[in-house]
């Protein structure tokens, strides 16, 4: 029989930070972190609604708002939205490398590349 | 407390009124902020109070959207946007397609003291967003222009403090948005707006005002409609809040997608439409017609021209340079337009390098046009909505160190109105509402097009790319118009040709199936290439465009597909 566990796709929980407006999120220890990176991804849908639930308490604590679930995939090791809008809400603007989640280690041709 | 300091040229200012109203403003969202960030008010509570403070949230951060009110300014005021870029942005800002500035990485703690420090040289952030009647519009070579009728900053400045704070039109069905232009020559894109007034003058010399109503872009362009051809101007206000009246009366609250006024209009016909503005106009008769006029005159008492000196309007030197020197010839073809004054110049600081961001400004750039405009203009500035700026009154004697400076601050690419100057809103880069991306589109396409001497073998050719159905980066009245748009997860891009804001203005025909992200800027070369080969003698691109029809681009870019 197989485990229709190991078909499900993964997910992170993200936000943003009331103070900043920034991009975050929300890591193995229950903490927000900027880089995608430090994020702990979920296995299946379900799994990542009660991680979200439980990061909801945060929004009601104005420490962030608005969080979701976002897919996501390995790409050699990292941690990437499968969505292009979300993954240059990661990692981007990819128009200012500058600017761009590089701090992270990522480079902009990451952000768009699929 | 703030330092109130008047902005030095002939520009409004600040009665009592404005000052303590614009300061009221800062201290209640000063306190709306420390109650979001105390927990008192929730971000759904929040969100239409940051939202009429110009606040939004975006992809990354807060954006804060600053008025520049009919894209006016002074030096002063220029200096302090770019005192914000540096303290509390990333050392940039981004000129709107509506003559404004946009930071894109405000923190929310920072908020008030930006409006504080805004405050201080009489700007604000008030209605740059929300369902109200947003920031007024007008030609940037207002007060300038050899072509116009009459200086439309009286009547602008009017509009905003009518509309500022009106009881009536705080919540409208949608946001609310009005252009006015003073000549024949239409550079505020009035005919697709909510309201576009354009001046006319009678046969005695008196000033009066073409009213279009129901013009706008989005998911369903319109062109608007002309509903009244002459309004003495004694009227205008008594008219508008007719206009507004029945818009906010009838106008469809149900569906955001169906509230705009050109929806009313469309949809209970441009007659039925103005005959209830027409009746709701004679039935009210409002009665501050007298003291509207005495307001516009001591309005316009602060726009009296500048010093201007008599100047000869031809000057040797600058026609020896302009033989001489092919680029500063270009620069002057493109990048400069006629004043009303002899000796006089309008420049343009282009803010389209080939491979840039349009409209992205640094605060070093800033202050570099804000010391141009001390130096050589009056100390005045304007915003365009191409997303550029323009020093208004140049001596024509100062051309040739006025372009230097340009080009030492890398604002002299000789492109105006060119495919290089290319309106692009900020899309998926920065917008938490666009489907894909604008800005990389548009560097891709001028770095294609990087070679001056091509742009100017084109021809006048405005390129707008909008990041999604919103339009704000005007695709549908570009003469070649690019939507990006999602089509399962990637990013795809249609083209418009045939569109104009001017005053012969159309919306874009789409051309056929979308092109991907790699294939478009080829695809935009291919039309401009097309033109080229089929274009009579002296035609412009829309003039070939409306002159042969779409079939020759459809034939080049989908006969081999």
């Amino acid at each position: 029989m197989n485990d229709v566990t190991e078909d499900c796709s993964e997910y992170v929980v993200t936000a943003n930070e009331v103070l900043s407006g920034n991009t975050v999120f929300r890591s193995a220890d229950e903490t927000w972190v900027r880089g995608i990176d430090g994020a702990v991804v979920l296995k299946c849908e379900d799994t990542g609604f009660v991680a979200l639930g439980d990061a909801q308490k945060d929004e009601q604590a104005n420490i962030v708002m608005g969080a979701y679930l976002v897919e996501v995939s390995r790409e050699s090791g990292a941690i990437r939205p499968v969505h292009i809008r979300e993954r240059i809400r990661a990692l981007g603007p990819t128009v200012r490398a500058d600017l761009a989640q590089v701090a992270q280690g990522f480079s902009t041709r990451e952000v768009v590349d699929q | 407390m703030n330092v109130h300091v008047s902005p030095e040229p002939n520009m409004y200012r600040y009665d009592e009124f404005d000052r303590s109203f614009v300061d009221a403003r800062v201290a209640q969202f000063r306190d709306q902020v420390a109650r979001r960030l105390d927990g008192t008010i929730t971000e759904d509570e929040f969100k239409p109070m940051r939202l009429m403070n110009g606040l939004y949230h975006q992809l990354h951060a807060y954006m804060l959207r600053v008025a520049v009110p009919y894209g006016t300014m002074s030096s002063r005021q220029l200096n302090v946007l770019a005192d914000i870029a540096d303290k509390y942005d990333r050392g940039y800002g981004h000129w709107t397609t509506r003559q404004n500035i946009q930071y894109n990485w405000i923190k929310l703690e920072d908020t008030a003291d930006i409006l504080d420090r805004l405050a201080g040289v009489e700007m604000h952030a008030i209605q740059t967003s929300g369902n109200c009647i947003r920031n007024t519009t007008t030609d940037a070579y207002a007060g300038a222009a050899a072509d116009e009728l009459a200086d439309p900053r009286p009547v602008c400045e009017l509009i905003r403090q009518w509309s500022s704070l009106h009881p009536e039109f705080t919540y409208l069905p949608r946001k609310f948005k009005i252009a006015v232009t003073g000549s024949p020559n239409d550079r505020a894109a009035v005919r697709v707006h909510d309201i576009g007034l354009r001046m006319h003058l009678n046969e005695q010399g008196e000033r009066g005002w073409e009213v279009l109503v129901g013009g706008g872009q989005g998911r369903t362009p319109m062109v608007a409609v002309t509903v009244r051809d002459w309004l003495a101007e004694a009227d205008l206000l008594p008219y508008l809040t007719a206009v507004m009246r029945v818009y906010n009366l009838i106008g469809r609250r149900d569906n955001k997608y169906k509230a705009r006024i050109k929806i009313l209009v469309h949809e209970m016909g441009a007659e039925a439409f103005s005959a209830a503005v027409e009746k709701e106009f004679a039935d009210a008769q409002m009665e501050t017609v007298e003291v509207d006029a005495r307001e516009l005159a001591r309005i316009s008492s602060y726009f009296a021209a500048p010093a201007w000196e008599t100047l000869a309007a031809f000057v040797p030197e600058i026609e020896e340079k302009k033989l001489a020197d092919r680029e500063f010839r270009q620069w002057l073809a493109a990048n400069t337009a006629a004043h009303k004054v002899p000796g006089y110049t309008i420049v343009n600081a282009s803010f389209k390098p080939a491979g840039g961001i349009p409209g992205d400004a640094t605060s070093g750039q800033m202050r570099a046009v804000a010391a141009l405009a001390d130096k050589y203009s009056f100390g005045e500035v304007r915003v365009t909505h191409a997303q550029n700026l323009t020093l208004p009154h140049v001596r024509t004697s100062d051309l040739i160190e006025v372009w230097g400076e340009l080009n030492s601050q890398g604002l002299a690419e000789a492109n105006i109105g060119l495919i290089g100057d290319i309106i692009s809103c900020p899309g998926l880069d920065y917008c938490a509402l666009a489907t894909a991306r604008s800005i990389p589109v548009a560097q891709e396409i001028s770095t294609r097009f990087a070679d001056i001497k091509r742009q100017h073998d084109v021809g006048p050719l405005k390129l707008n790319i909008s990041g999604c159905i919103n339009a704000c980066g005007h695709h549908h009245v570009g003469h070649i118009g690019i939507l990006g748009v999602d089509k399962k997860g990637k990013e795809f891009y249609q083209i418009t040709l045939g569109g104009s804001s001017a005053e012969n203005a159309s919306i874009g025909k789409i051309l056929g199936p979308g092109f991907g992200a790699d294939e478009i800027a080829g695809a935009v070369e291919t039309v401009v290439d097309t033109y080229l080969n089929v274009r009579e003698q002296g035609e412009e691109f829309l003039q070939t465009y409306r002159h042969l029809g779409a079939a020759p681009f459809k034939e080049a870019l989908y006969a081999s597909h």
